[in-house]
């Protein structure tokens, strides 16, 4: 089970770097036109942004339970308010992930304007690296 | 007392869940026309109830936090303390962005017209805090129901 963990770790981590460092550089290479304003590297990795907000909810859950048994009346600890943030944070990003991604996904969807979505994307882009990097770290350290 | 705290709790939980599974499945499973973009459930089930929601939200968290804040502010920080603070100031900051983007919808030729994504993103956002915010409150109420 740790040597899942750890694996599932570095896959968050991996795919974290693989996120923010897209975002970053994707305005300095990618040349938009009209059909493809985005590059198409991001097909590849929206399919990775996916397993990172699955394997964040499943792992931050489970570690929120655990910790969950603290008396609500006893001082809070650092691990439960990090646990409790990395679980909430993936469930922000993920229903906006999720939301971004079939409305890209369904041409028949057109409810979500260009520019609407665009934002979206910039606050998911921005956020999921922070939690699957942070969550990544829990997992590898074995917490 | 504690029939009426679990009902509203089970109202929180349901539309909490309801909102946040139609906002992130939709896109995949409904076929937008000109006259609807998106699925009438948000004109006639989900945007009401999120209506009702957010000011009971904001209602009970305050309470919630008033009677925890008696401590004063030399006080540890306890879970309880902190979880009734982020639930309540959650609340508020969706509040006021809901009744915004309601606003701006009625008045979408006069009010800072061309800003279509902004309004639209918002939606999600308030969306996509709404369904944890409500699922949480609507369980911590169950829980308080059974005197936990």
């Amino acid at each position: 089970m740790d040597a899942g963990k750890r694996v599932a770790g570095a896959v968050l981590i991996v795919i974290a770097a693989i996120v923010a460092v897209h975002t970053i550089a994707e305005p300095w290479y990618h040349v938009s036109t009209p059909e493809q304003p985005y590059s198409p590297l991001w097909t590849y990795i929206d399919p990775l942004s996916a397993l990172a907000v699955v394997l964040g909810v499943a792992f931050g859950f489970a570690r929120k339970r655990a910790l969950d048994g603290e008396a609500s009346a006893a001082a809070a600890t650092w691990g439960r308010l990090a646990a409790n943030t990395l679980f909430y944070g993936f469930v922000f990003v993920g229903i906006m992930f999720f939301t971004d991604w079939f409305s890209l996904l369904n041409t028949n969807y057109t409810a979500l304007n260009a520019s609407a979505a665009s934002i979206l994307w910039t606050l998911v882009d921005a956020l999921l690296p922070l939690l699957a990097g942070a969550m990544g770290a829990a997992l590898v350290r074995g917490e | 007392m504690n029939v009426a705290i679990q009902i509203i709790g089970w109202f929180f939980i349901v539309v909490g869940a309801a909102v946040g599974i139609t906002i992130a499945l939709e896109p995949l499973v409904y076929t937008s026309t000109e006259a609807q973009p998106y699925s009438p459930l948000w004109t006639y089930a989900l945007d009401p109830g999120v209506f009702i929601c957010i000011p009971l939200g904001a209602l009970f968290t305050y309470l919630r936090k008033r009677g925890l804040d008696a401590e004063g502010a030399g006080g540890a920080i306890t879970w309880d303390r902190l979880s009734a603070s982020a639930l309540f100031y959650g609340f508020l900051f969706i509040g006021i962005l809901f009744f915004w983007d309601l606003g701006a919808q009625f008045n979408w030729d006069t009010f800072a017209p061309g800003s279509e994504g902004i309004y639209g993103a918002a939606w999600i956002v308030i969306y996509a805090l709404f369904a944890p915010l409500a699922i949480t409150l609507g369980l911590r109420m169950q829980r308080a129901a059974r005197g936990g």
